[in-house]
């Protein structure tokens, strides 16, 4: 009985001096379980298997980098490095002087897109003109590129994977120059610091690639 | 100028470490938050190569990942191997594995399925072209070429 009144009559408080223990315990298997790195990468569309040959495109509108071997990049016949084949590949993007051996480039004024949208049956043509119209709103008069000019990598089976990747990366580092251009004169700011979670940037950032659109392909992805 | 003589007559103190559990769970929770679960255990080595042109990907829950690079066992040999999920795989495998990936997930979300290339970058171009034309034929277009921060 004399136990039992003891008990009852100290309630201890419970030790927490391990509860920091107990908590490095969790802290360490955290850290060693998880990773901090942030997914980040080049992000791509492939062509889906198209069922009968595509028409080639004209030789103008096709700007074709070859990486061989041993990673020297060739443009068309001529040996070039990235620095220059950036700056080849904004001159396809824009052709400012109007060259015959690069694509086309259509004027796109608000005026245009009135006449075709009146012109224009109710249907996709009529849709991609009012599409043309929301983007000249945004940023303004523009060229357009021929839909079928395009960038394309052709590499050989020894190629390495990081001059791949270089490659990409300077393409789509020209492609984003030529939209800053614009973005600076629409908006004030380079294409990469609009945020793509403000709907407003978001709206931007749509109109700028309709008007400058990343067009890369793979040559040796084969149809069959 | 007794009170100094007082404090400094007593010794120092004991510090208190009731908070040092709270100062840990602080800790803890932080690491929970900002880290993710390392999704498999790498068969392959990978370093990534650089680009400065990148984008973040926004759900990871809508991402699947290929690894390919020469296989950390030296017993397997130099070759480029591309490993699926926990294991090793061959080319053909690549349909089933998108397929299964499909199947995990909800209907609408399929389209927006990333396939995530994370490839040495000291592979060759042929293996990694054969990997594409795979996903091509499962119709899986959407693919992130894994890289990391250029400087």
């Amino acid at each position: 009985m004399d136990t039992l009144r003891t008990t009852r009559r100290s309630q201890d408080a419970i030790n927490a001096g391990s509860m920091a223990d107990i908590a490095f315990l969790l802290l360490i298997f955290f850290l060693v379980t998880t990773t901090m790195d942030i997914e980040q990468g080049l992000l791509r569309r492939l062509p889906p298997v198209a069922d009968a040959p595509a028409t080639p495109a004209a030789a103008r509108n096709v700007f074709q980098v070859h990486i061989n071997a041993a990673g020297e990049l060739l443009l068309g016949n001529e040996r070039v490095e990235l620095d220059e084949l950036r700056e080849r590949a904004v001159e396809f993007l824009t052709n400012p002087e109007g060259r015959s051996d690069l694509p086309t480039m259509r004027p796109i004024t608000e005026a245009i897109c009135r006449e075709q949208i009146a012109a224009q049956v109710p249907g996709p043509v009529r849709e991609l003109w009012q599409q043309r119209l929301a983007t000249v709103r945004m940023i303004g008069s523009y060229v357009e590129p021929p839909a079928e000019a395009q960038m394309i990598i052709q590499t050989a089976p020894l190629t390495q994977y990081a001059q791949y990747v270089r490659v990409q990366d300077v393409l789509e580092g020209a492609v984003v120059s030529v939209r800053d251009v614009i973005a600076q004169r629409a908006f004030g700011k380079p294409f990469k610091e609009l945020q793509p979670h403000d709907p407003k940037d978001r709206e931007r950032m749509v109109a700028l690639q309709r008007a400058v659109p990343l067009r890369l392909g793979d040559a040796d992805l084969k149809d069959f | 100028m007794s009170r100094f003589k007082d404090n400094s007559s007593k010794g120092t103190p004991a510090i208190s470490t009731a908070s040092l559990p709270d100062i840990i769970f602080m800790l803890l929770f932080f690491f929970m938050v900002t880290t993710v679960m390392r999704e498999v255990d790498l068969l392959v080595k990978i370093t990534l190569p650089e680009a400065s042109e990148t984008t973040k990907l926004e759900d990871k829950a809508l991402v699947d990942y290929i690894y390919i690079g020469t296989p950390q066992a030296k017993a397997l040999g130099s070759e480029p191997l591309m490993q699926l999920n926990d294991q090793f795989a061959k080319l053909d495998e690549i349909a089933g594995w998108v397929k299964a990936g499909e199947e995990r997930r909800e209907e609408v979300l399929i389209p927006k399925i990333t396939r995530s290339l994370k490839v040495d970058k000291e592979t060759n171009m042929k293996i990694v072209t054969e990997v594409k034309q795979e996903l091509r034929k499962s119709n899986a277009l959407k693919i992130n070429y894994s890289t990391a921060q250029a400087r």
